[in-house]
């Protein structure tokens, strides 16, 4: 077992694996790699803030919880830790369809982060120190490891970085500029800028956060509380069904027209309304300023107030950052009911800060113009905790598979959110930071969050990082669906007497011929429970059961699904050489060709999605493809 | 569709019609047509090209031999029918020197062209879209004046553009479907459902529109089919070479003189009418006339519409009344000999028994003529039009192709059981989907989303030269 090491000790070994920050991607980057037995190395820049929640204090929500299931079934930490720190916890669109619910979490910030470090340092082949990477070390376009800042030299077999809003990170709150990518710690100089000078496409983005208010200023009766469910779901198949810790309340307020009004008089010394500012920001995470600039209608936008901890005095004002003045802060909070008097701990803020264009990258998450370097998290234009901890992990895995000279591990957009959150990066880059939503998924209803383990246990025993007790309990759980389904297909009810009592008695109506479980269970009034009155005699936990029926009862849409994607399933097995010439294609525009060669696809599927790319040019890419076939086969008959 | 080696091909054909004639144009294009075209003109060398300009000049073949003296029209690259650099030939008409031409142009490294393949490469070059591209084709093939205006407004983009709205209307609804989900948390309401279902509806109402401009459609590009049915020697003949205003068919008193199905075409007020006249209908023991009776029989199920012919003077008789029975789809009723006749109006006796014999829905209109009276050309076929509700589509975008037919009831479809979905309380997410489809479907028509099938259908079609 290893520990935080000393920098000297760190500096005499050779790494296999370098990870550059240990935030949200580092830590499943560096954890996924030890795990695979790589010798792993972290350096952070402050060892305080391991797997720290910078901005919102939850972990999950649409799209994402589906992310923080899927990189739980597959190895990763992050669902552990945001089960056993979860203070509120909700199923959010439950009133809407199975395929977009979204578990989410409001965690404890300081548990969380302490969960997380304590799982760095009792991580085999792992060590973490405190330093600031300032240089790559390259030889040509290989990366053999990184410089810190006392100018020491650590080599390594792969670097990743995953160094978050860091690089030439710049804080913003009206007109005063601090460098650094978090209050309290400093920005990372130099980094960026080699990259630059690599050749590199480097770019800015900006992203903020509110004030962090003091609980006991707050008038909580102007308020309402809100609770979390009852019912727990955990994220991690590993964690109990009951809660770990004590859960809160979270408290709803709103801005009104006041608020407002306030805002607008101060735009004027909003560094992002008088383009001091250049990087773009999240449309998807509108700052106070954004709001009440596009949705000039609305006399009110809803905030909560989400307690950071069971032990500290931080409320966190969700839905308000901001990174007007000081003064402007103090002064539009006041106007939000039960703010009247409050005590603002930290103020919002907005951070600019570098990030790299992702079609540089493959799909791996290797870079394209240096080996051996790999990128995973905000750096790669992405948003959110969830979003990076899906590409450290990635990372991690490629990059050690990489050293063990494995084949490249690359999740498919119809195996999980990852899969599509990681093509669409590498081949639609970003001009924003990236959010997944479930809209971005074509195959929405096969990846569910009820289905993870079902789409994913398999490729996770190929992986290996997960235990065997883990695996076994993975796939206990899948064997159990594959069970009972099999047990709904092949029992047969008949049309008589006491089966139709029973269906009428609940509430539906008579079988007139012959019907299947599955048949009778795709009733719209049918549910499990209604199943096993009807004499399925199957009773296994809801974990198996809810799954099972949400695929019997919606397999004519899934089926729909999968005729819908077909076409471009067929071009998704259409590999594009490496060699590809798309200069020399007929029929494709300039812009075309500049696309297609920045982002070079490695199927006619992945050409097809890039923006700007037109179906006619995927026409001509075929017709070039099939002649330089039937080409390629004419030579080698002359050459027999 | 086209083969890879041609892609950087310039490619070249005639343009006008085989045959003699005053003048024959040679259209010839791809990246390397002004240097061909130089290569047998050299006159052209020292001039400064422009593009839309005209120029006389010698052309030779590769033996220095004079063969005409064309005039030579230049479009350049990103300003011609495909998109690529192209050349018109105007020549003298002789199928010699269109021949030269061709093989000189073939010598210096041209290559004849396949059918469509200008204007495929218009559509590669992103010049026009699917739905003109096929336009393209109905204007050529147009052969009467509604049939070339409904063509003329597709390659407008007139069709396209009614796509486009279908388009825009159904990703309003799905993004506001996509919104609801992906940023149910944010506390805004971003769809309203009544507001949602009012819009699907009406796109409903659009769509089926369309789609039932398709027969219409259909009649005016391909024309109207009448079909003749009748007993023998009821007029049938007379009354088709009234209608083509020609002796087409052979008429005698004998019955039975027509032994096959005589088709023949004529124009009326803007349409194309093809009128079949057939064997009389009846039990006989003549092998040849046999033969021509089932025929008939067979004729009658193509026909938009059966012109069903019966003597006024002899009266609704047995025969009569089986032939009808056999007849499938609508039918005009036309009681012949009026001349002839003492009765001079529809009496609710015949009526009464034509209705026995045929439902109702099925008998679309009854008039009375002289099969040798020129007015009953008018009334038969101004009534033909009536009853096909031709008149009222002229001036709506009209769908004429069986693939936009299929694709667009598709679309409609989809959208019928997002209502239904909608209304039956689903989930958002599966609602979505069939909204996604039926996009799809609109995109596809509209070539945007990529699909092999539907441009091998298009392309197919197109005749040489264009």
């Amino acid at each position: 077992m290893t520990n935080t090491t000393s920098l000297e000790n760190s500096k005499k070994s050779h790494y296999q694996i370098i990870v550059v920050g240990a935030g949200h991607a580092g830590i499943e980057a560096s954890l996924s790699a030890a795990k695979l037995g790589l010798k792993t190395l972290v350096v952070t820049t402050n060892l305080d803030r391991v797997g720290y929640m910078s901005c919102n204090p939850s972990i999950g929500g649409l799209a994402k919880g589906h992310m923080v299931r899927e990189i739980d079934v597959l190895g990763g930490q992050m669902g552990i830790a945001a089960d056993r720190s979860c203070i509120q916890f909700k199923r959010l669109n439950a009133s809407k369809g199975p395929a977009v619910h979204g578990t989410r979490t409001q965690n404890d910030k300081k548990i969380y982060s302490n969960i997380q470090k304590s799982a760095l340092e009792n991580q085999e082949n792992l060590d973490v120190i405190e330093g600031e990477v300032k240089k790559l070390i390259l030889e040509k376009n290989i990366c053999r490891g990184v410089v810190l800042q006392d100018g020491s030299e650590i080599y390594s077999d792969r670097v990743i970085i995953t160094a978050g809003t860091f690089m030439n990170g710049v804080m913003h709150m009206g007109f005063q500029q601090t460098p650094g990518g978090r209050i309290g710690d400093k920005a990372s100089i130099g980094l960026s800028d080699q990259l630059k000078e690599f050749g590199f496409d480097v770019q800015r983005l900006k992203t903020g956060t509110p004030a962090r208010l003091l609980k006991d200023s707050i008038d909580w009766s102007k308020t309402t509380p809100q609770s979390g469910d009852e019912k727990f779901y955990p994220f991690s198949f590993t964690s109990d069904r009951k809660f770990y810790l004590e859960q809160i309340l979270c408290y709803l307020s709103n801005t009104n027209e006041k608020t407002h009004e306030i805002i607008r008089q101060n735009l004027d010394k909003s560094p992002m309304f008088c383009g001091i500012i250049e990087g773009t920001g999240p449309r998807y995470c509108p700052s106070i300023e954004d709001k009440v600039t596009r949705f000039s209608e609305r006399i009110s936008h809803q905030t909560f107030l989400e307690p950071e901890s069971l032990t500290s005095d931080l409320i966190y004002l969700q839905g308000i950052s901001t990174s007007l003045p000081v003064d402007v802060q103090d002064q539009f909070l006041k106007t939000i009911p039960g703010l009247e008097n409050v005590k603002v701990a930290r103020y919002g803020y907005a951070v600019e800060y570098d990030y790299i264009e992702p079609t540089q990258i493959y799909h791996r998450l290797e870079t394209r113009p240096i080996t051996n370097l790999f990128l995973a998290g905000q750096i790669n234009g992405t948003s959110g905790y969830e979003e990076a901890a899906a590409q450290g992990f990635i990372a991690g895995i490629n990059a050690a598979f990489s050293v063990l000279g494995k084949d490249e591990f690359i999740l498919s957009r119809s195996e999980a959110y990852m899969g599509v959150l990681i093509d669409d990066l590498v081949t639609k880059g970003t001009r924003e930071p990236y959010r997944m939503f479930t809209s971005r998924a074509e195959h929405r209803l096969i990846l569910r969050e009820d289905n993870t383990i079902d789409r994913l246990a398999g490729i996770s025993k190929k992986i290996g990082i997960t235990s065997e007790t883990q695996l076994s309990q993975l796939f206990t759980i899948k064997d159990q669906r594959d069970n009972l389904m099999k047990i709904l297909s092949t029992t047969i009810f008949y049309p008589n007497q006491i089966t139709n009592d029973k269906l009428v008695g609940l509430g539906s109506s008579p079988l007139l011929k012959p019907f299947t479980g599955e048949e009778l269970l795709r009733r719209p009034e049918m549910n499990f429970g209604h199943m096993q009155s009807m004499g399925i005699d199957y009773f296994s936990d809801e974990n198996v059961t809810d799954s099972v029926e949400i695929a019997v009862k919606y397999s004519g849409y899934i089926k729909k699904q999968y005729e819908i994607i077909e076409q471009s399933q067929k071009l998704e097995q259409m590999n594009l050489p490496e060699e590809l010439n798309f200069q020399n294609i007929k029929g494709l525009s300039g812009e075309e060709i500049d696309k297609l060669l920045k982002v070079k696809p490695r199927t006619l599927g992945q050409a097809q999605r890039i923006s700007g790319v037109n179906p006619s040019a995927i026409q001509a890419i075929m017709i070039y493809l099939r002649g330089h076939k039937s080409e390629k086969q004419q030579k080698s008959q002359i050459s027999l | 569709m086209f083969s890879a080696d041609r892609e950087l091909k310039t490619i070249c054909a005639l343009m006008t019609g085989p045959g003699s004639a005053a003048v024959a144009v040679i259209r010839l294009s791809g990246l390397d047509a002004f240097k061909i075209i130089q290569k047998s003109c050299p006159s052209l060398i020292k001039k400064k090209l422009e593009s839309h300009k005209s120029y006389l000049a010698k052309f030779f073949d590769q033996n220095n031999n004079l063969i005409d003296q064309p005039l030579i029209t230049l479009f350049s690259k990103g300003q011609s029918y495909t998109g690529d650099e192209t050349v018109e030939i105007s020549c003298h008409g002789s199928m010699y020197i269109v021949k030269k031409v061709i093989d000189t142009l073939i010598v210096f490294g041209a290559t004849t062209a396949e059918k469509g393949e200008f204007t495929y490469r218009a559509f590669m070059n992103d010049k026009i879209d699917l739905v003109q591209a096929e336009a393209v084709l109905s204007v050529i093939q147009s052969q009467s004046e509604n049939s070339l205006k409904i063509s003329l407004r597709q390659l407008e983009g007139e069709s396209s553009k009614i796509y486009r709205s279908f388009e825009d209307q159904m990703t309003w609804c799905l993004a506001h479907i996509e919104a609801s989900i992906d940023f149910s948390t944010e506390g805004l309401d971003i769809v309203d459902p009544k507001a949602l279902l009012d819009k699907l509806s009406t796109l409903k109402k659009d769509l089926n529109l369309l789609i039932s401009t398709y027969n219409q459609g259909k009649i005016i590009k391909d024309g109207v089919k009448i079909v003749l049915a009748g007993q023998p020697n009821v007029g049938k003949s007379s009354l088709l070479n009234n209608l083509v205003l020609d002796e087409k068919a052979i008429v005698t008193h004998i019955a039975g003189t027509t032994r096959d199905v005589i088709e023949s075409e004529t124009g009326f007020s803007g349409y194309k009418f093809k009128i079949s006249d057939t064997a009389g209908l009846r039990e006989t023991s003549d092998v040849v006339e046999m033969i021509g009776v089932e025929r008939s029989k067979s004729e009658t199920l193509k026909a938009d519409i059966n012109v069903f012919i019966y003597d006024l003077v002899v009266g609704i008789s047995a025969n009569d009344l089986k032939i009808l029975k056999g007849l499938t789809g609508q039918v005009l009723l036309v009681g012949n000999k009026l001349d002839q006749s003492v009765e001079k109006t529809i009496t609710t006796e015949t009526t009464k028994k034509l209705q026995e014999a045929l439902p109702a829905n099925h008998i679309k209109g009854h008039v009375l003529v002289s099969a040798l009276d020129p007015r009953a050309r008018d009334i038969i076929l101004t009534k033909t039009l009536e009853l096909l509700g031709t008149s009222q589509y002229i001036d709506n975008s009209v769908i004429s192709s069986v693939w936009q037919h299929e694709l667009t009831s598709q679309a409609a479809e989809s959208i019928n059981q997002v209502i239904n979905e909608l209304e039956s309380g689903l989930g958002y997410e599966f609602v979505a989907q069939s909204l996604k489809k039926s996009l799809m479907d609109v995109q596809k028509i509209l070539g945007k989303v990529y699909d092999d099938q539907i441009l091998d259908r298009v392309f197919k079609e197109f005749c040489l030269g264009k």
